[in-house]
């Protein structure tokens, strides 16, 4: 009895393996699909890769769940469809027109503060919906909204009218320089060496900024500088 | 660009990938068929040990089948071998010739599978 025990624990664990090395197999797999599909994927979907994202996440679950399913049943329909979604994606950065069939195109539904009823029937948006987008950014007034479009994400963007939106140094007529936003040069003690040359900073004036401070690299928890060379420090605590 | 040219690397190998298994199954199917029919004109210790090579011969190859093909058809056909073996032993011609016309027709049906027919694709 006690042998039969331990060949079938032995078998179980085989098959624990087996399933531990498909999931680690098929995640590797499905990042470099995603990866290969473009940073694009991460943020706002387009139809097209909603569709690539759920059939991919549905087909890699298969192989991991079922040791008798191969795995390259799993991989060879993930890189089939990452291979349509790029050629997809490919043709449609060409061809307008194919790009409105595949991801339809943006929509007005708000035109000086009037709602326009058909387009938002179009887009299948009930008017909560759209007063719900709305109030998402800060809109509570149809009449303060110049016009409203409902992009091909589902995303509605919001232009409101002039006397609603926030005064600018360009409406005041005054000409102001563009500054270059902070950038990390200290992170954690260690360089960012990237930062360092876009800033057209060296190690010198690193060196010089951390002397004047009075504390060595290793104690510098975050330093930020601007394009205008002002930095900020914050040094480790305890 | 790149990633247009990588991902058409990917399927190229895909479809490659894919003619070869076709062409390896299509190659064990006409072995077997082979080994079935001289089963059935082999008997005595030759044949017990003709069944033995060829249950080997088909473990070497489910290790390489395994890759692509669904787990559960590859037993089925393993699980013909051993009747095999097992009807040999006990004396059974009715159950060997079973097994034997039921291994042809299992391996028929594994390669018919494997073509981009259309009752496979639809």
């Amino acid at each position: 009895m006690i042998p039969f025990v331990a060949i079938l624990a032995t078998k179980e664990l085989i098959a624990i393996f087996t399933v531990f090395l498909r999931a680690g197999l098929l995640y590797i797999i499905v990042i470099f699909s995603l990866r290969l599909m473009g940073k694009r994927q991460l943020g706002e979907l387009q139809p097209t890769e909603l569709v690539i994202t759920i059939l991919i996440s549905n087909i890699a679950a298969l192989p991991i769940e079922n040791p008798s399913l191969p795995m390259t049943m799993g991989a060879i329909p993930i890189m089939v469809l990452v291979g349509f979604e790029l050629l997809i994606s490919n043709i449609s950065l060409r061809s307008r027109g194919f790009r409105q069939f595949v991801s339809g195109r943006p929509i007005v539904v708000i035109s000086h503060g009037v709602v326009l009823q058909k387009a938002l029937h179009e887009v299948r948006f009930s008017i909560d919906d759209l007063l719900e987008s709305l109030r998402a950014q800060g809109v509570f007034d149809l009449q303060k909204v110049q016009y409203a479009v409902v992009e091909t994400t589902g995303n509605v963007s919001v232009l409101q009218t002039s006397t609603e939106q926030p005064y600018t140094a360009g409406m005041a007529g005054k000409a102001l320089l563009d500054n270059n936003p902070p950038v990390v040069l200290i992170s954690d003690g260690k360089i960012q060496t990237a930062c360092l040359d876009y800033c057209a900073l060296d190690t010198v004036w690193l060196n010089r900024v951390l002397l004047q401070e009075g504390c060595l690299l290793s104690q510098v928890f975050l330093l930020t500088v601007d394009g205008k060379r002002q930095y900020q420090i914050i040094k480790k605590e305890g | 660009m790149k990633r247009v040219i990588t991902i058409t690397g990917i399927l190229l190998v895909i479809v490659a990938f894919s003619l070869w298994g076709i062409v390896y199954v299509r190659d064990i199917r006409d072995s077997v068929i082979v080994q079935c029919e001289q089963m059935l004109q082999l008997d005595g210790q030759a044949l017990t040990d003709y069944v033995d090579d060829a249950t080997n011969t088909w473990q070497n190859h489910v290790s390489v089948l395994g890759c692509f093909i669904y787990h559960d058809e590859l037993d089925a056909i393993t699980d013909q071998y051993h009747l095999l073996q097992a009807s040999l032993k006990s004396g059974d011609q009715t159950t060997f010739e079973q097994s034997v016309y039921l291994l042809q027709s299992l391996l028929e049906r594994l390669y018919q599978k494997q073509l981009p027919l259309p009752e496979n694709i639809l």
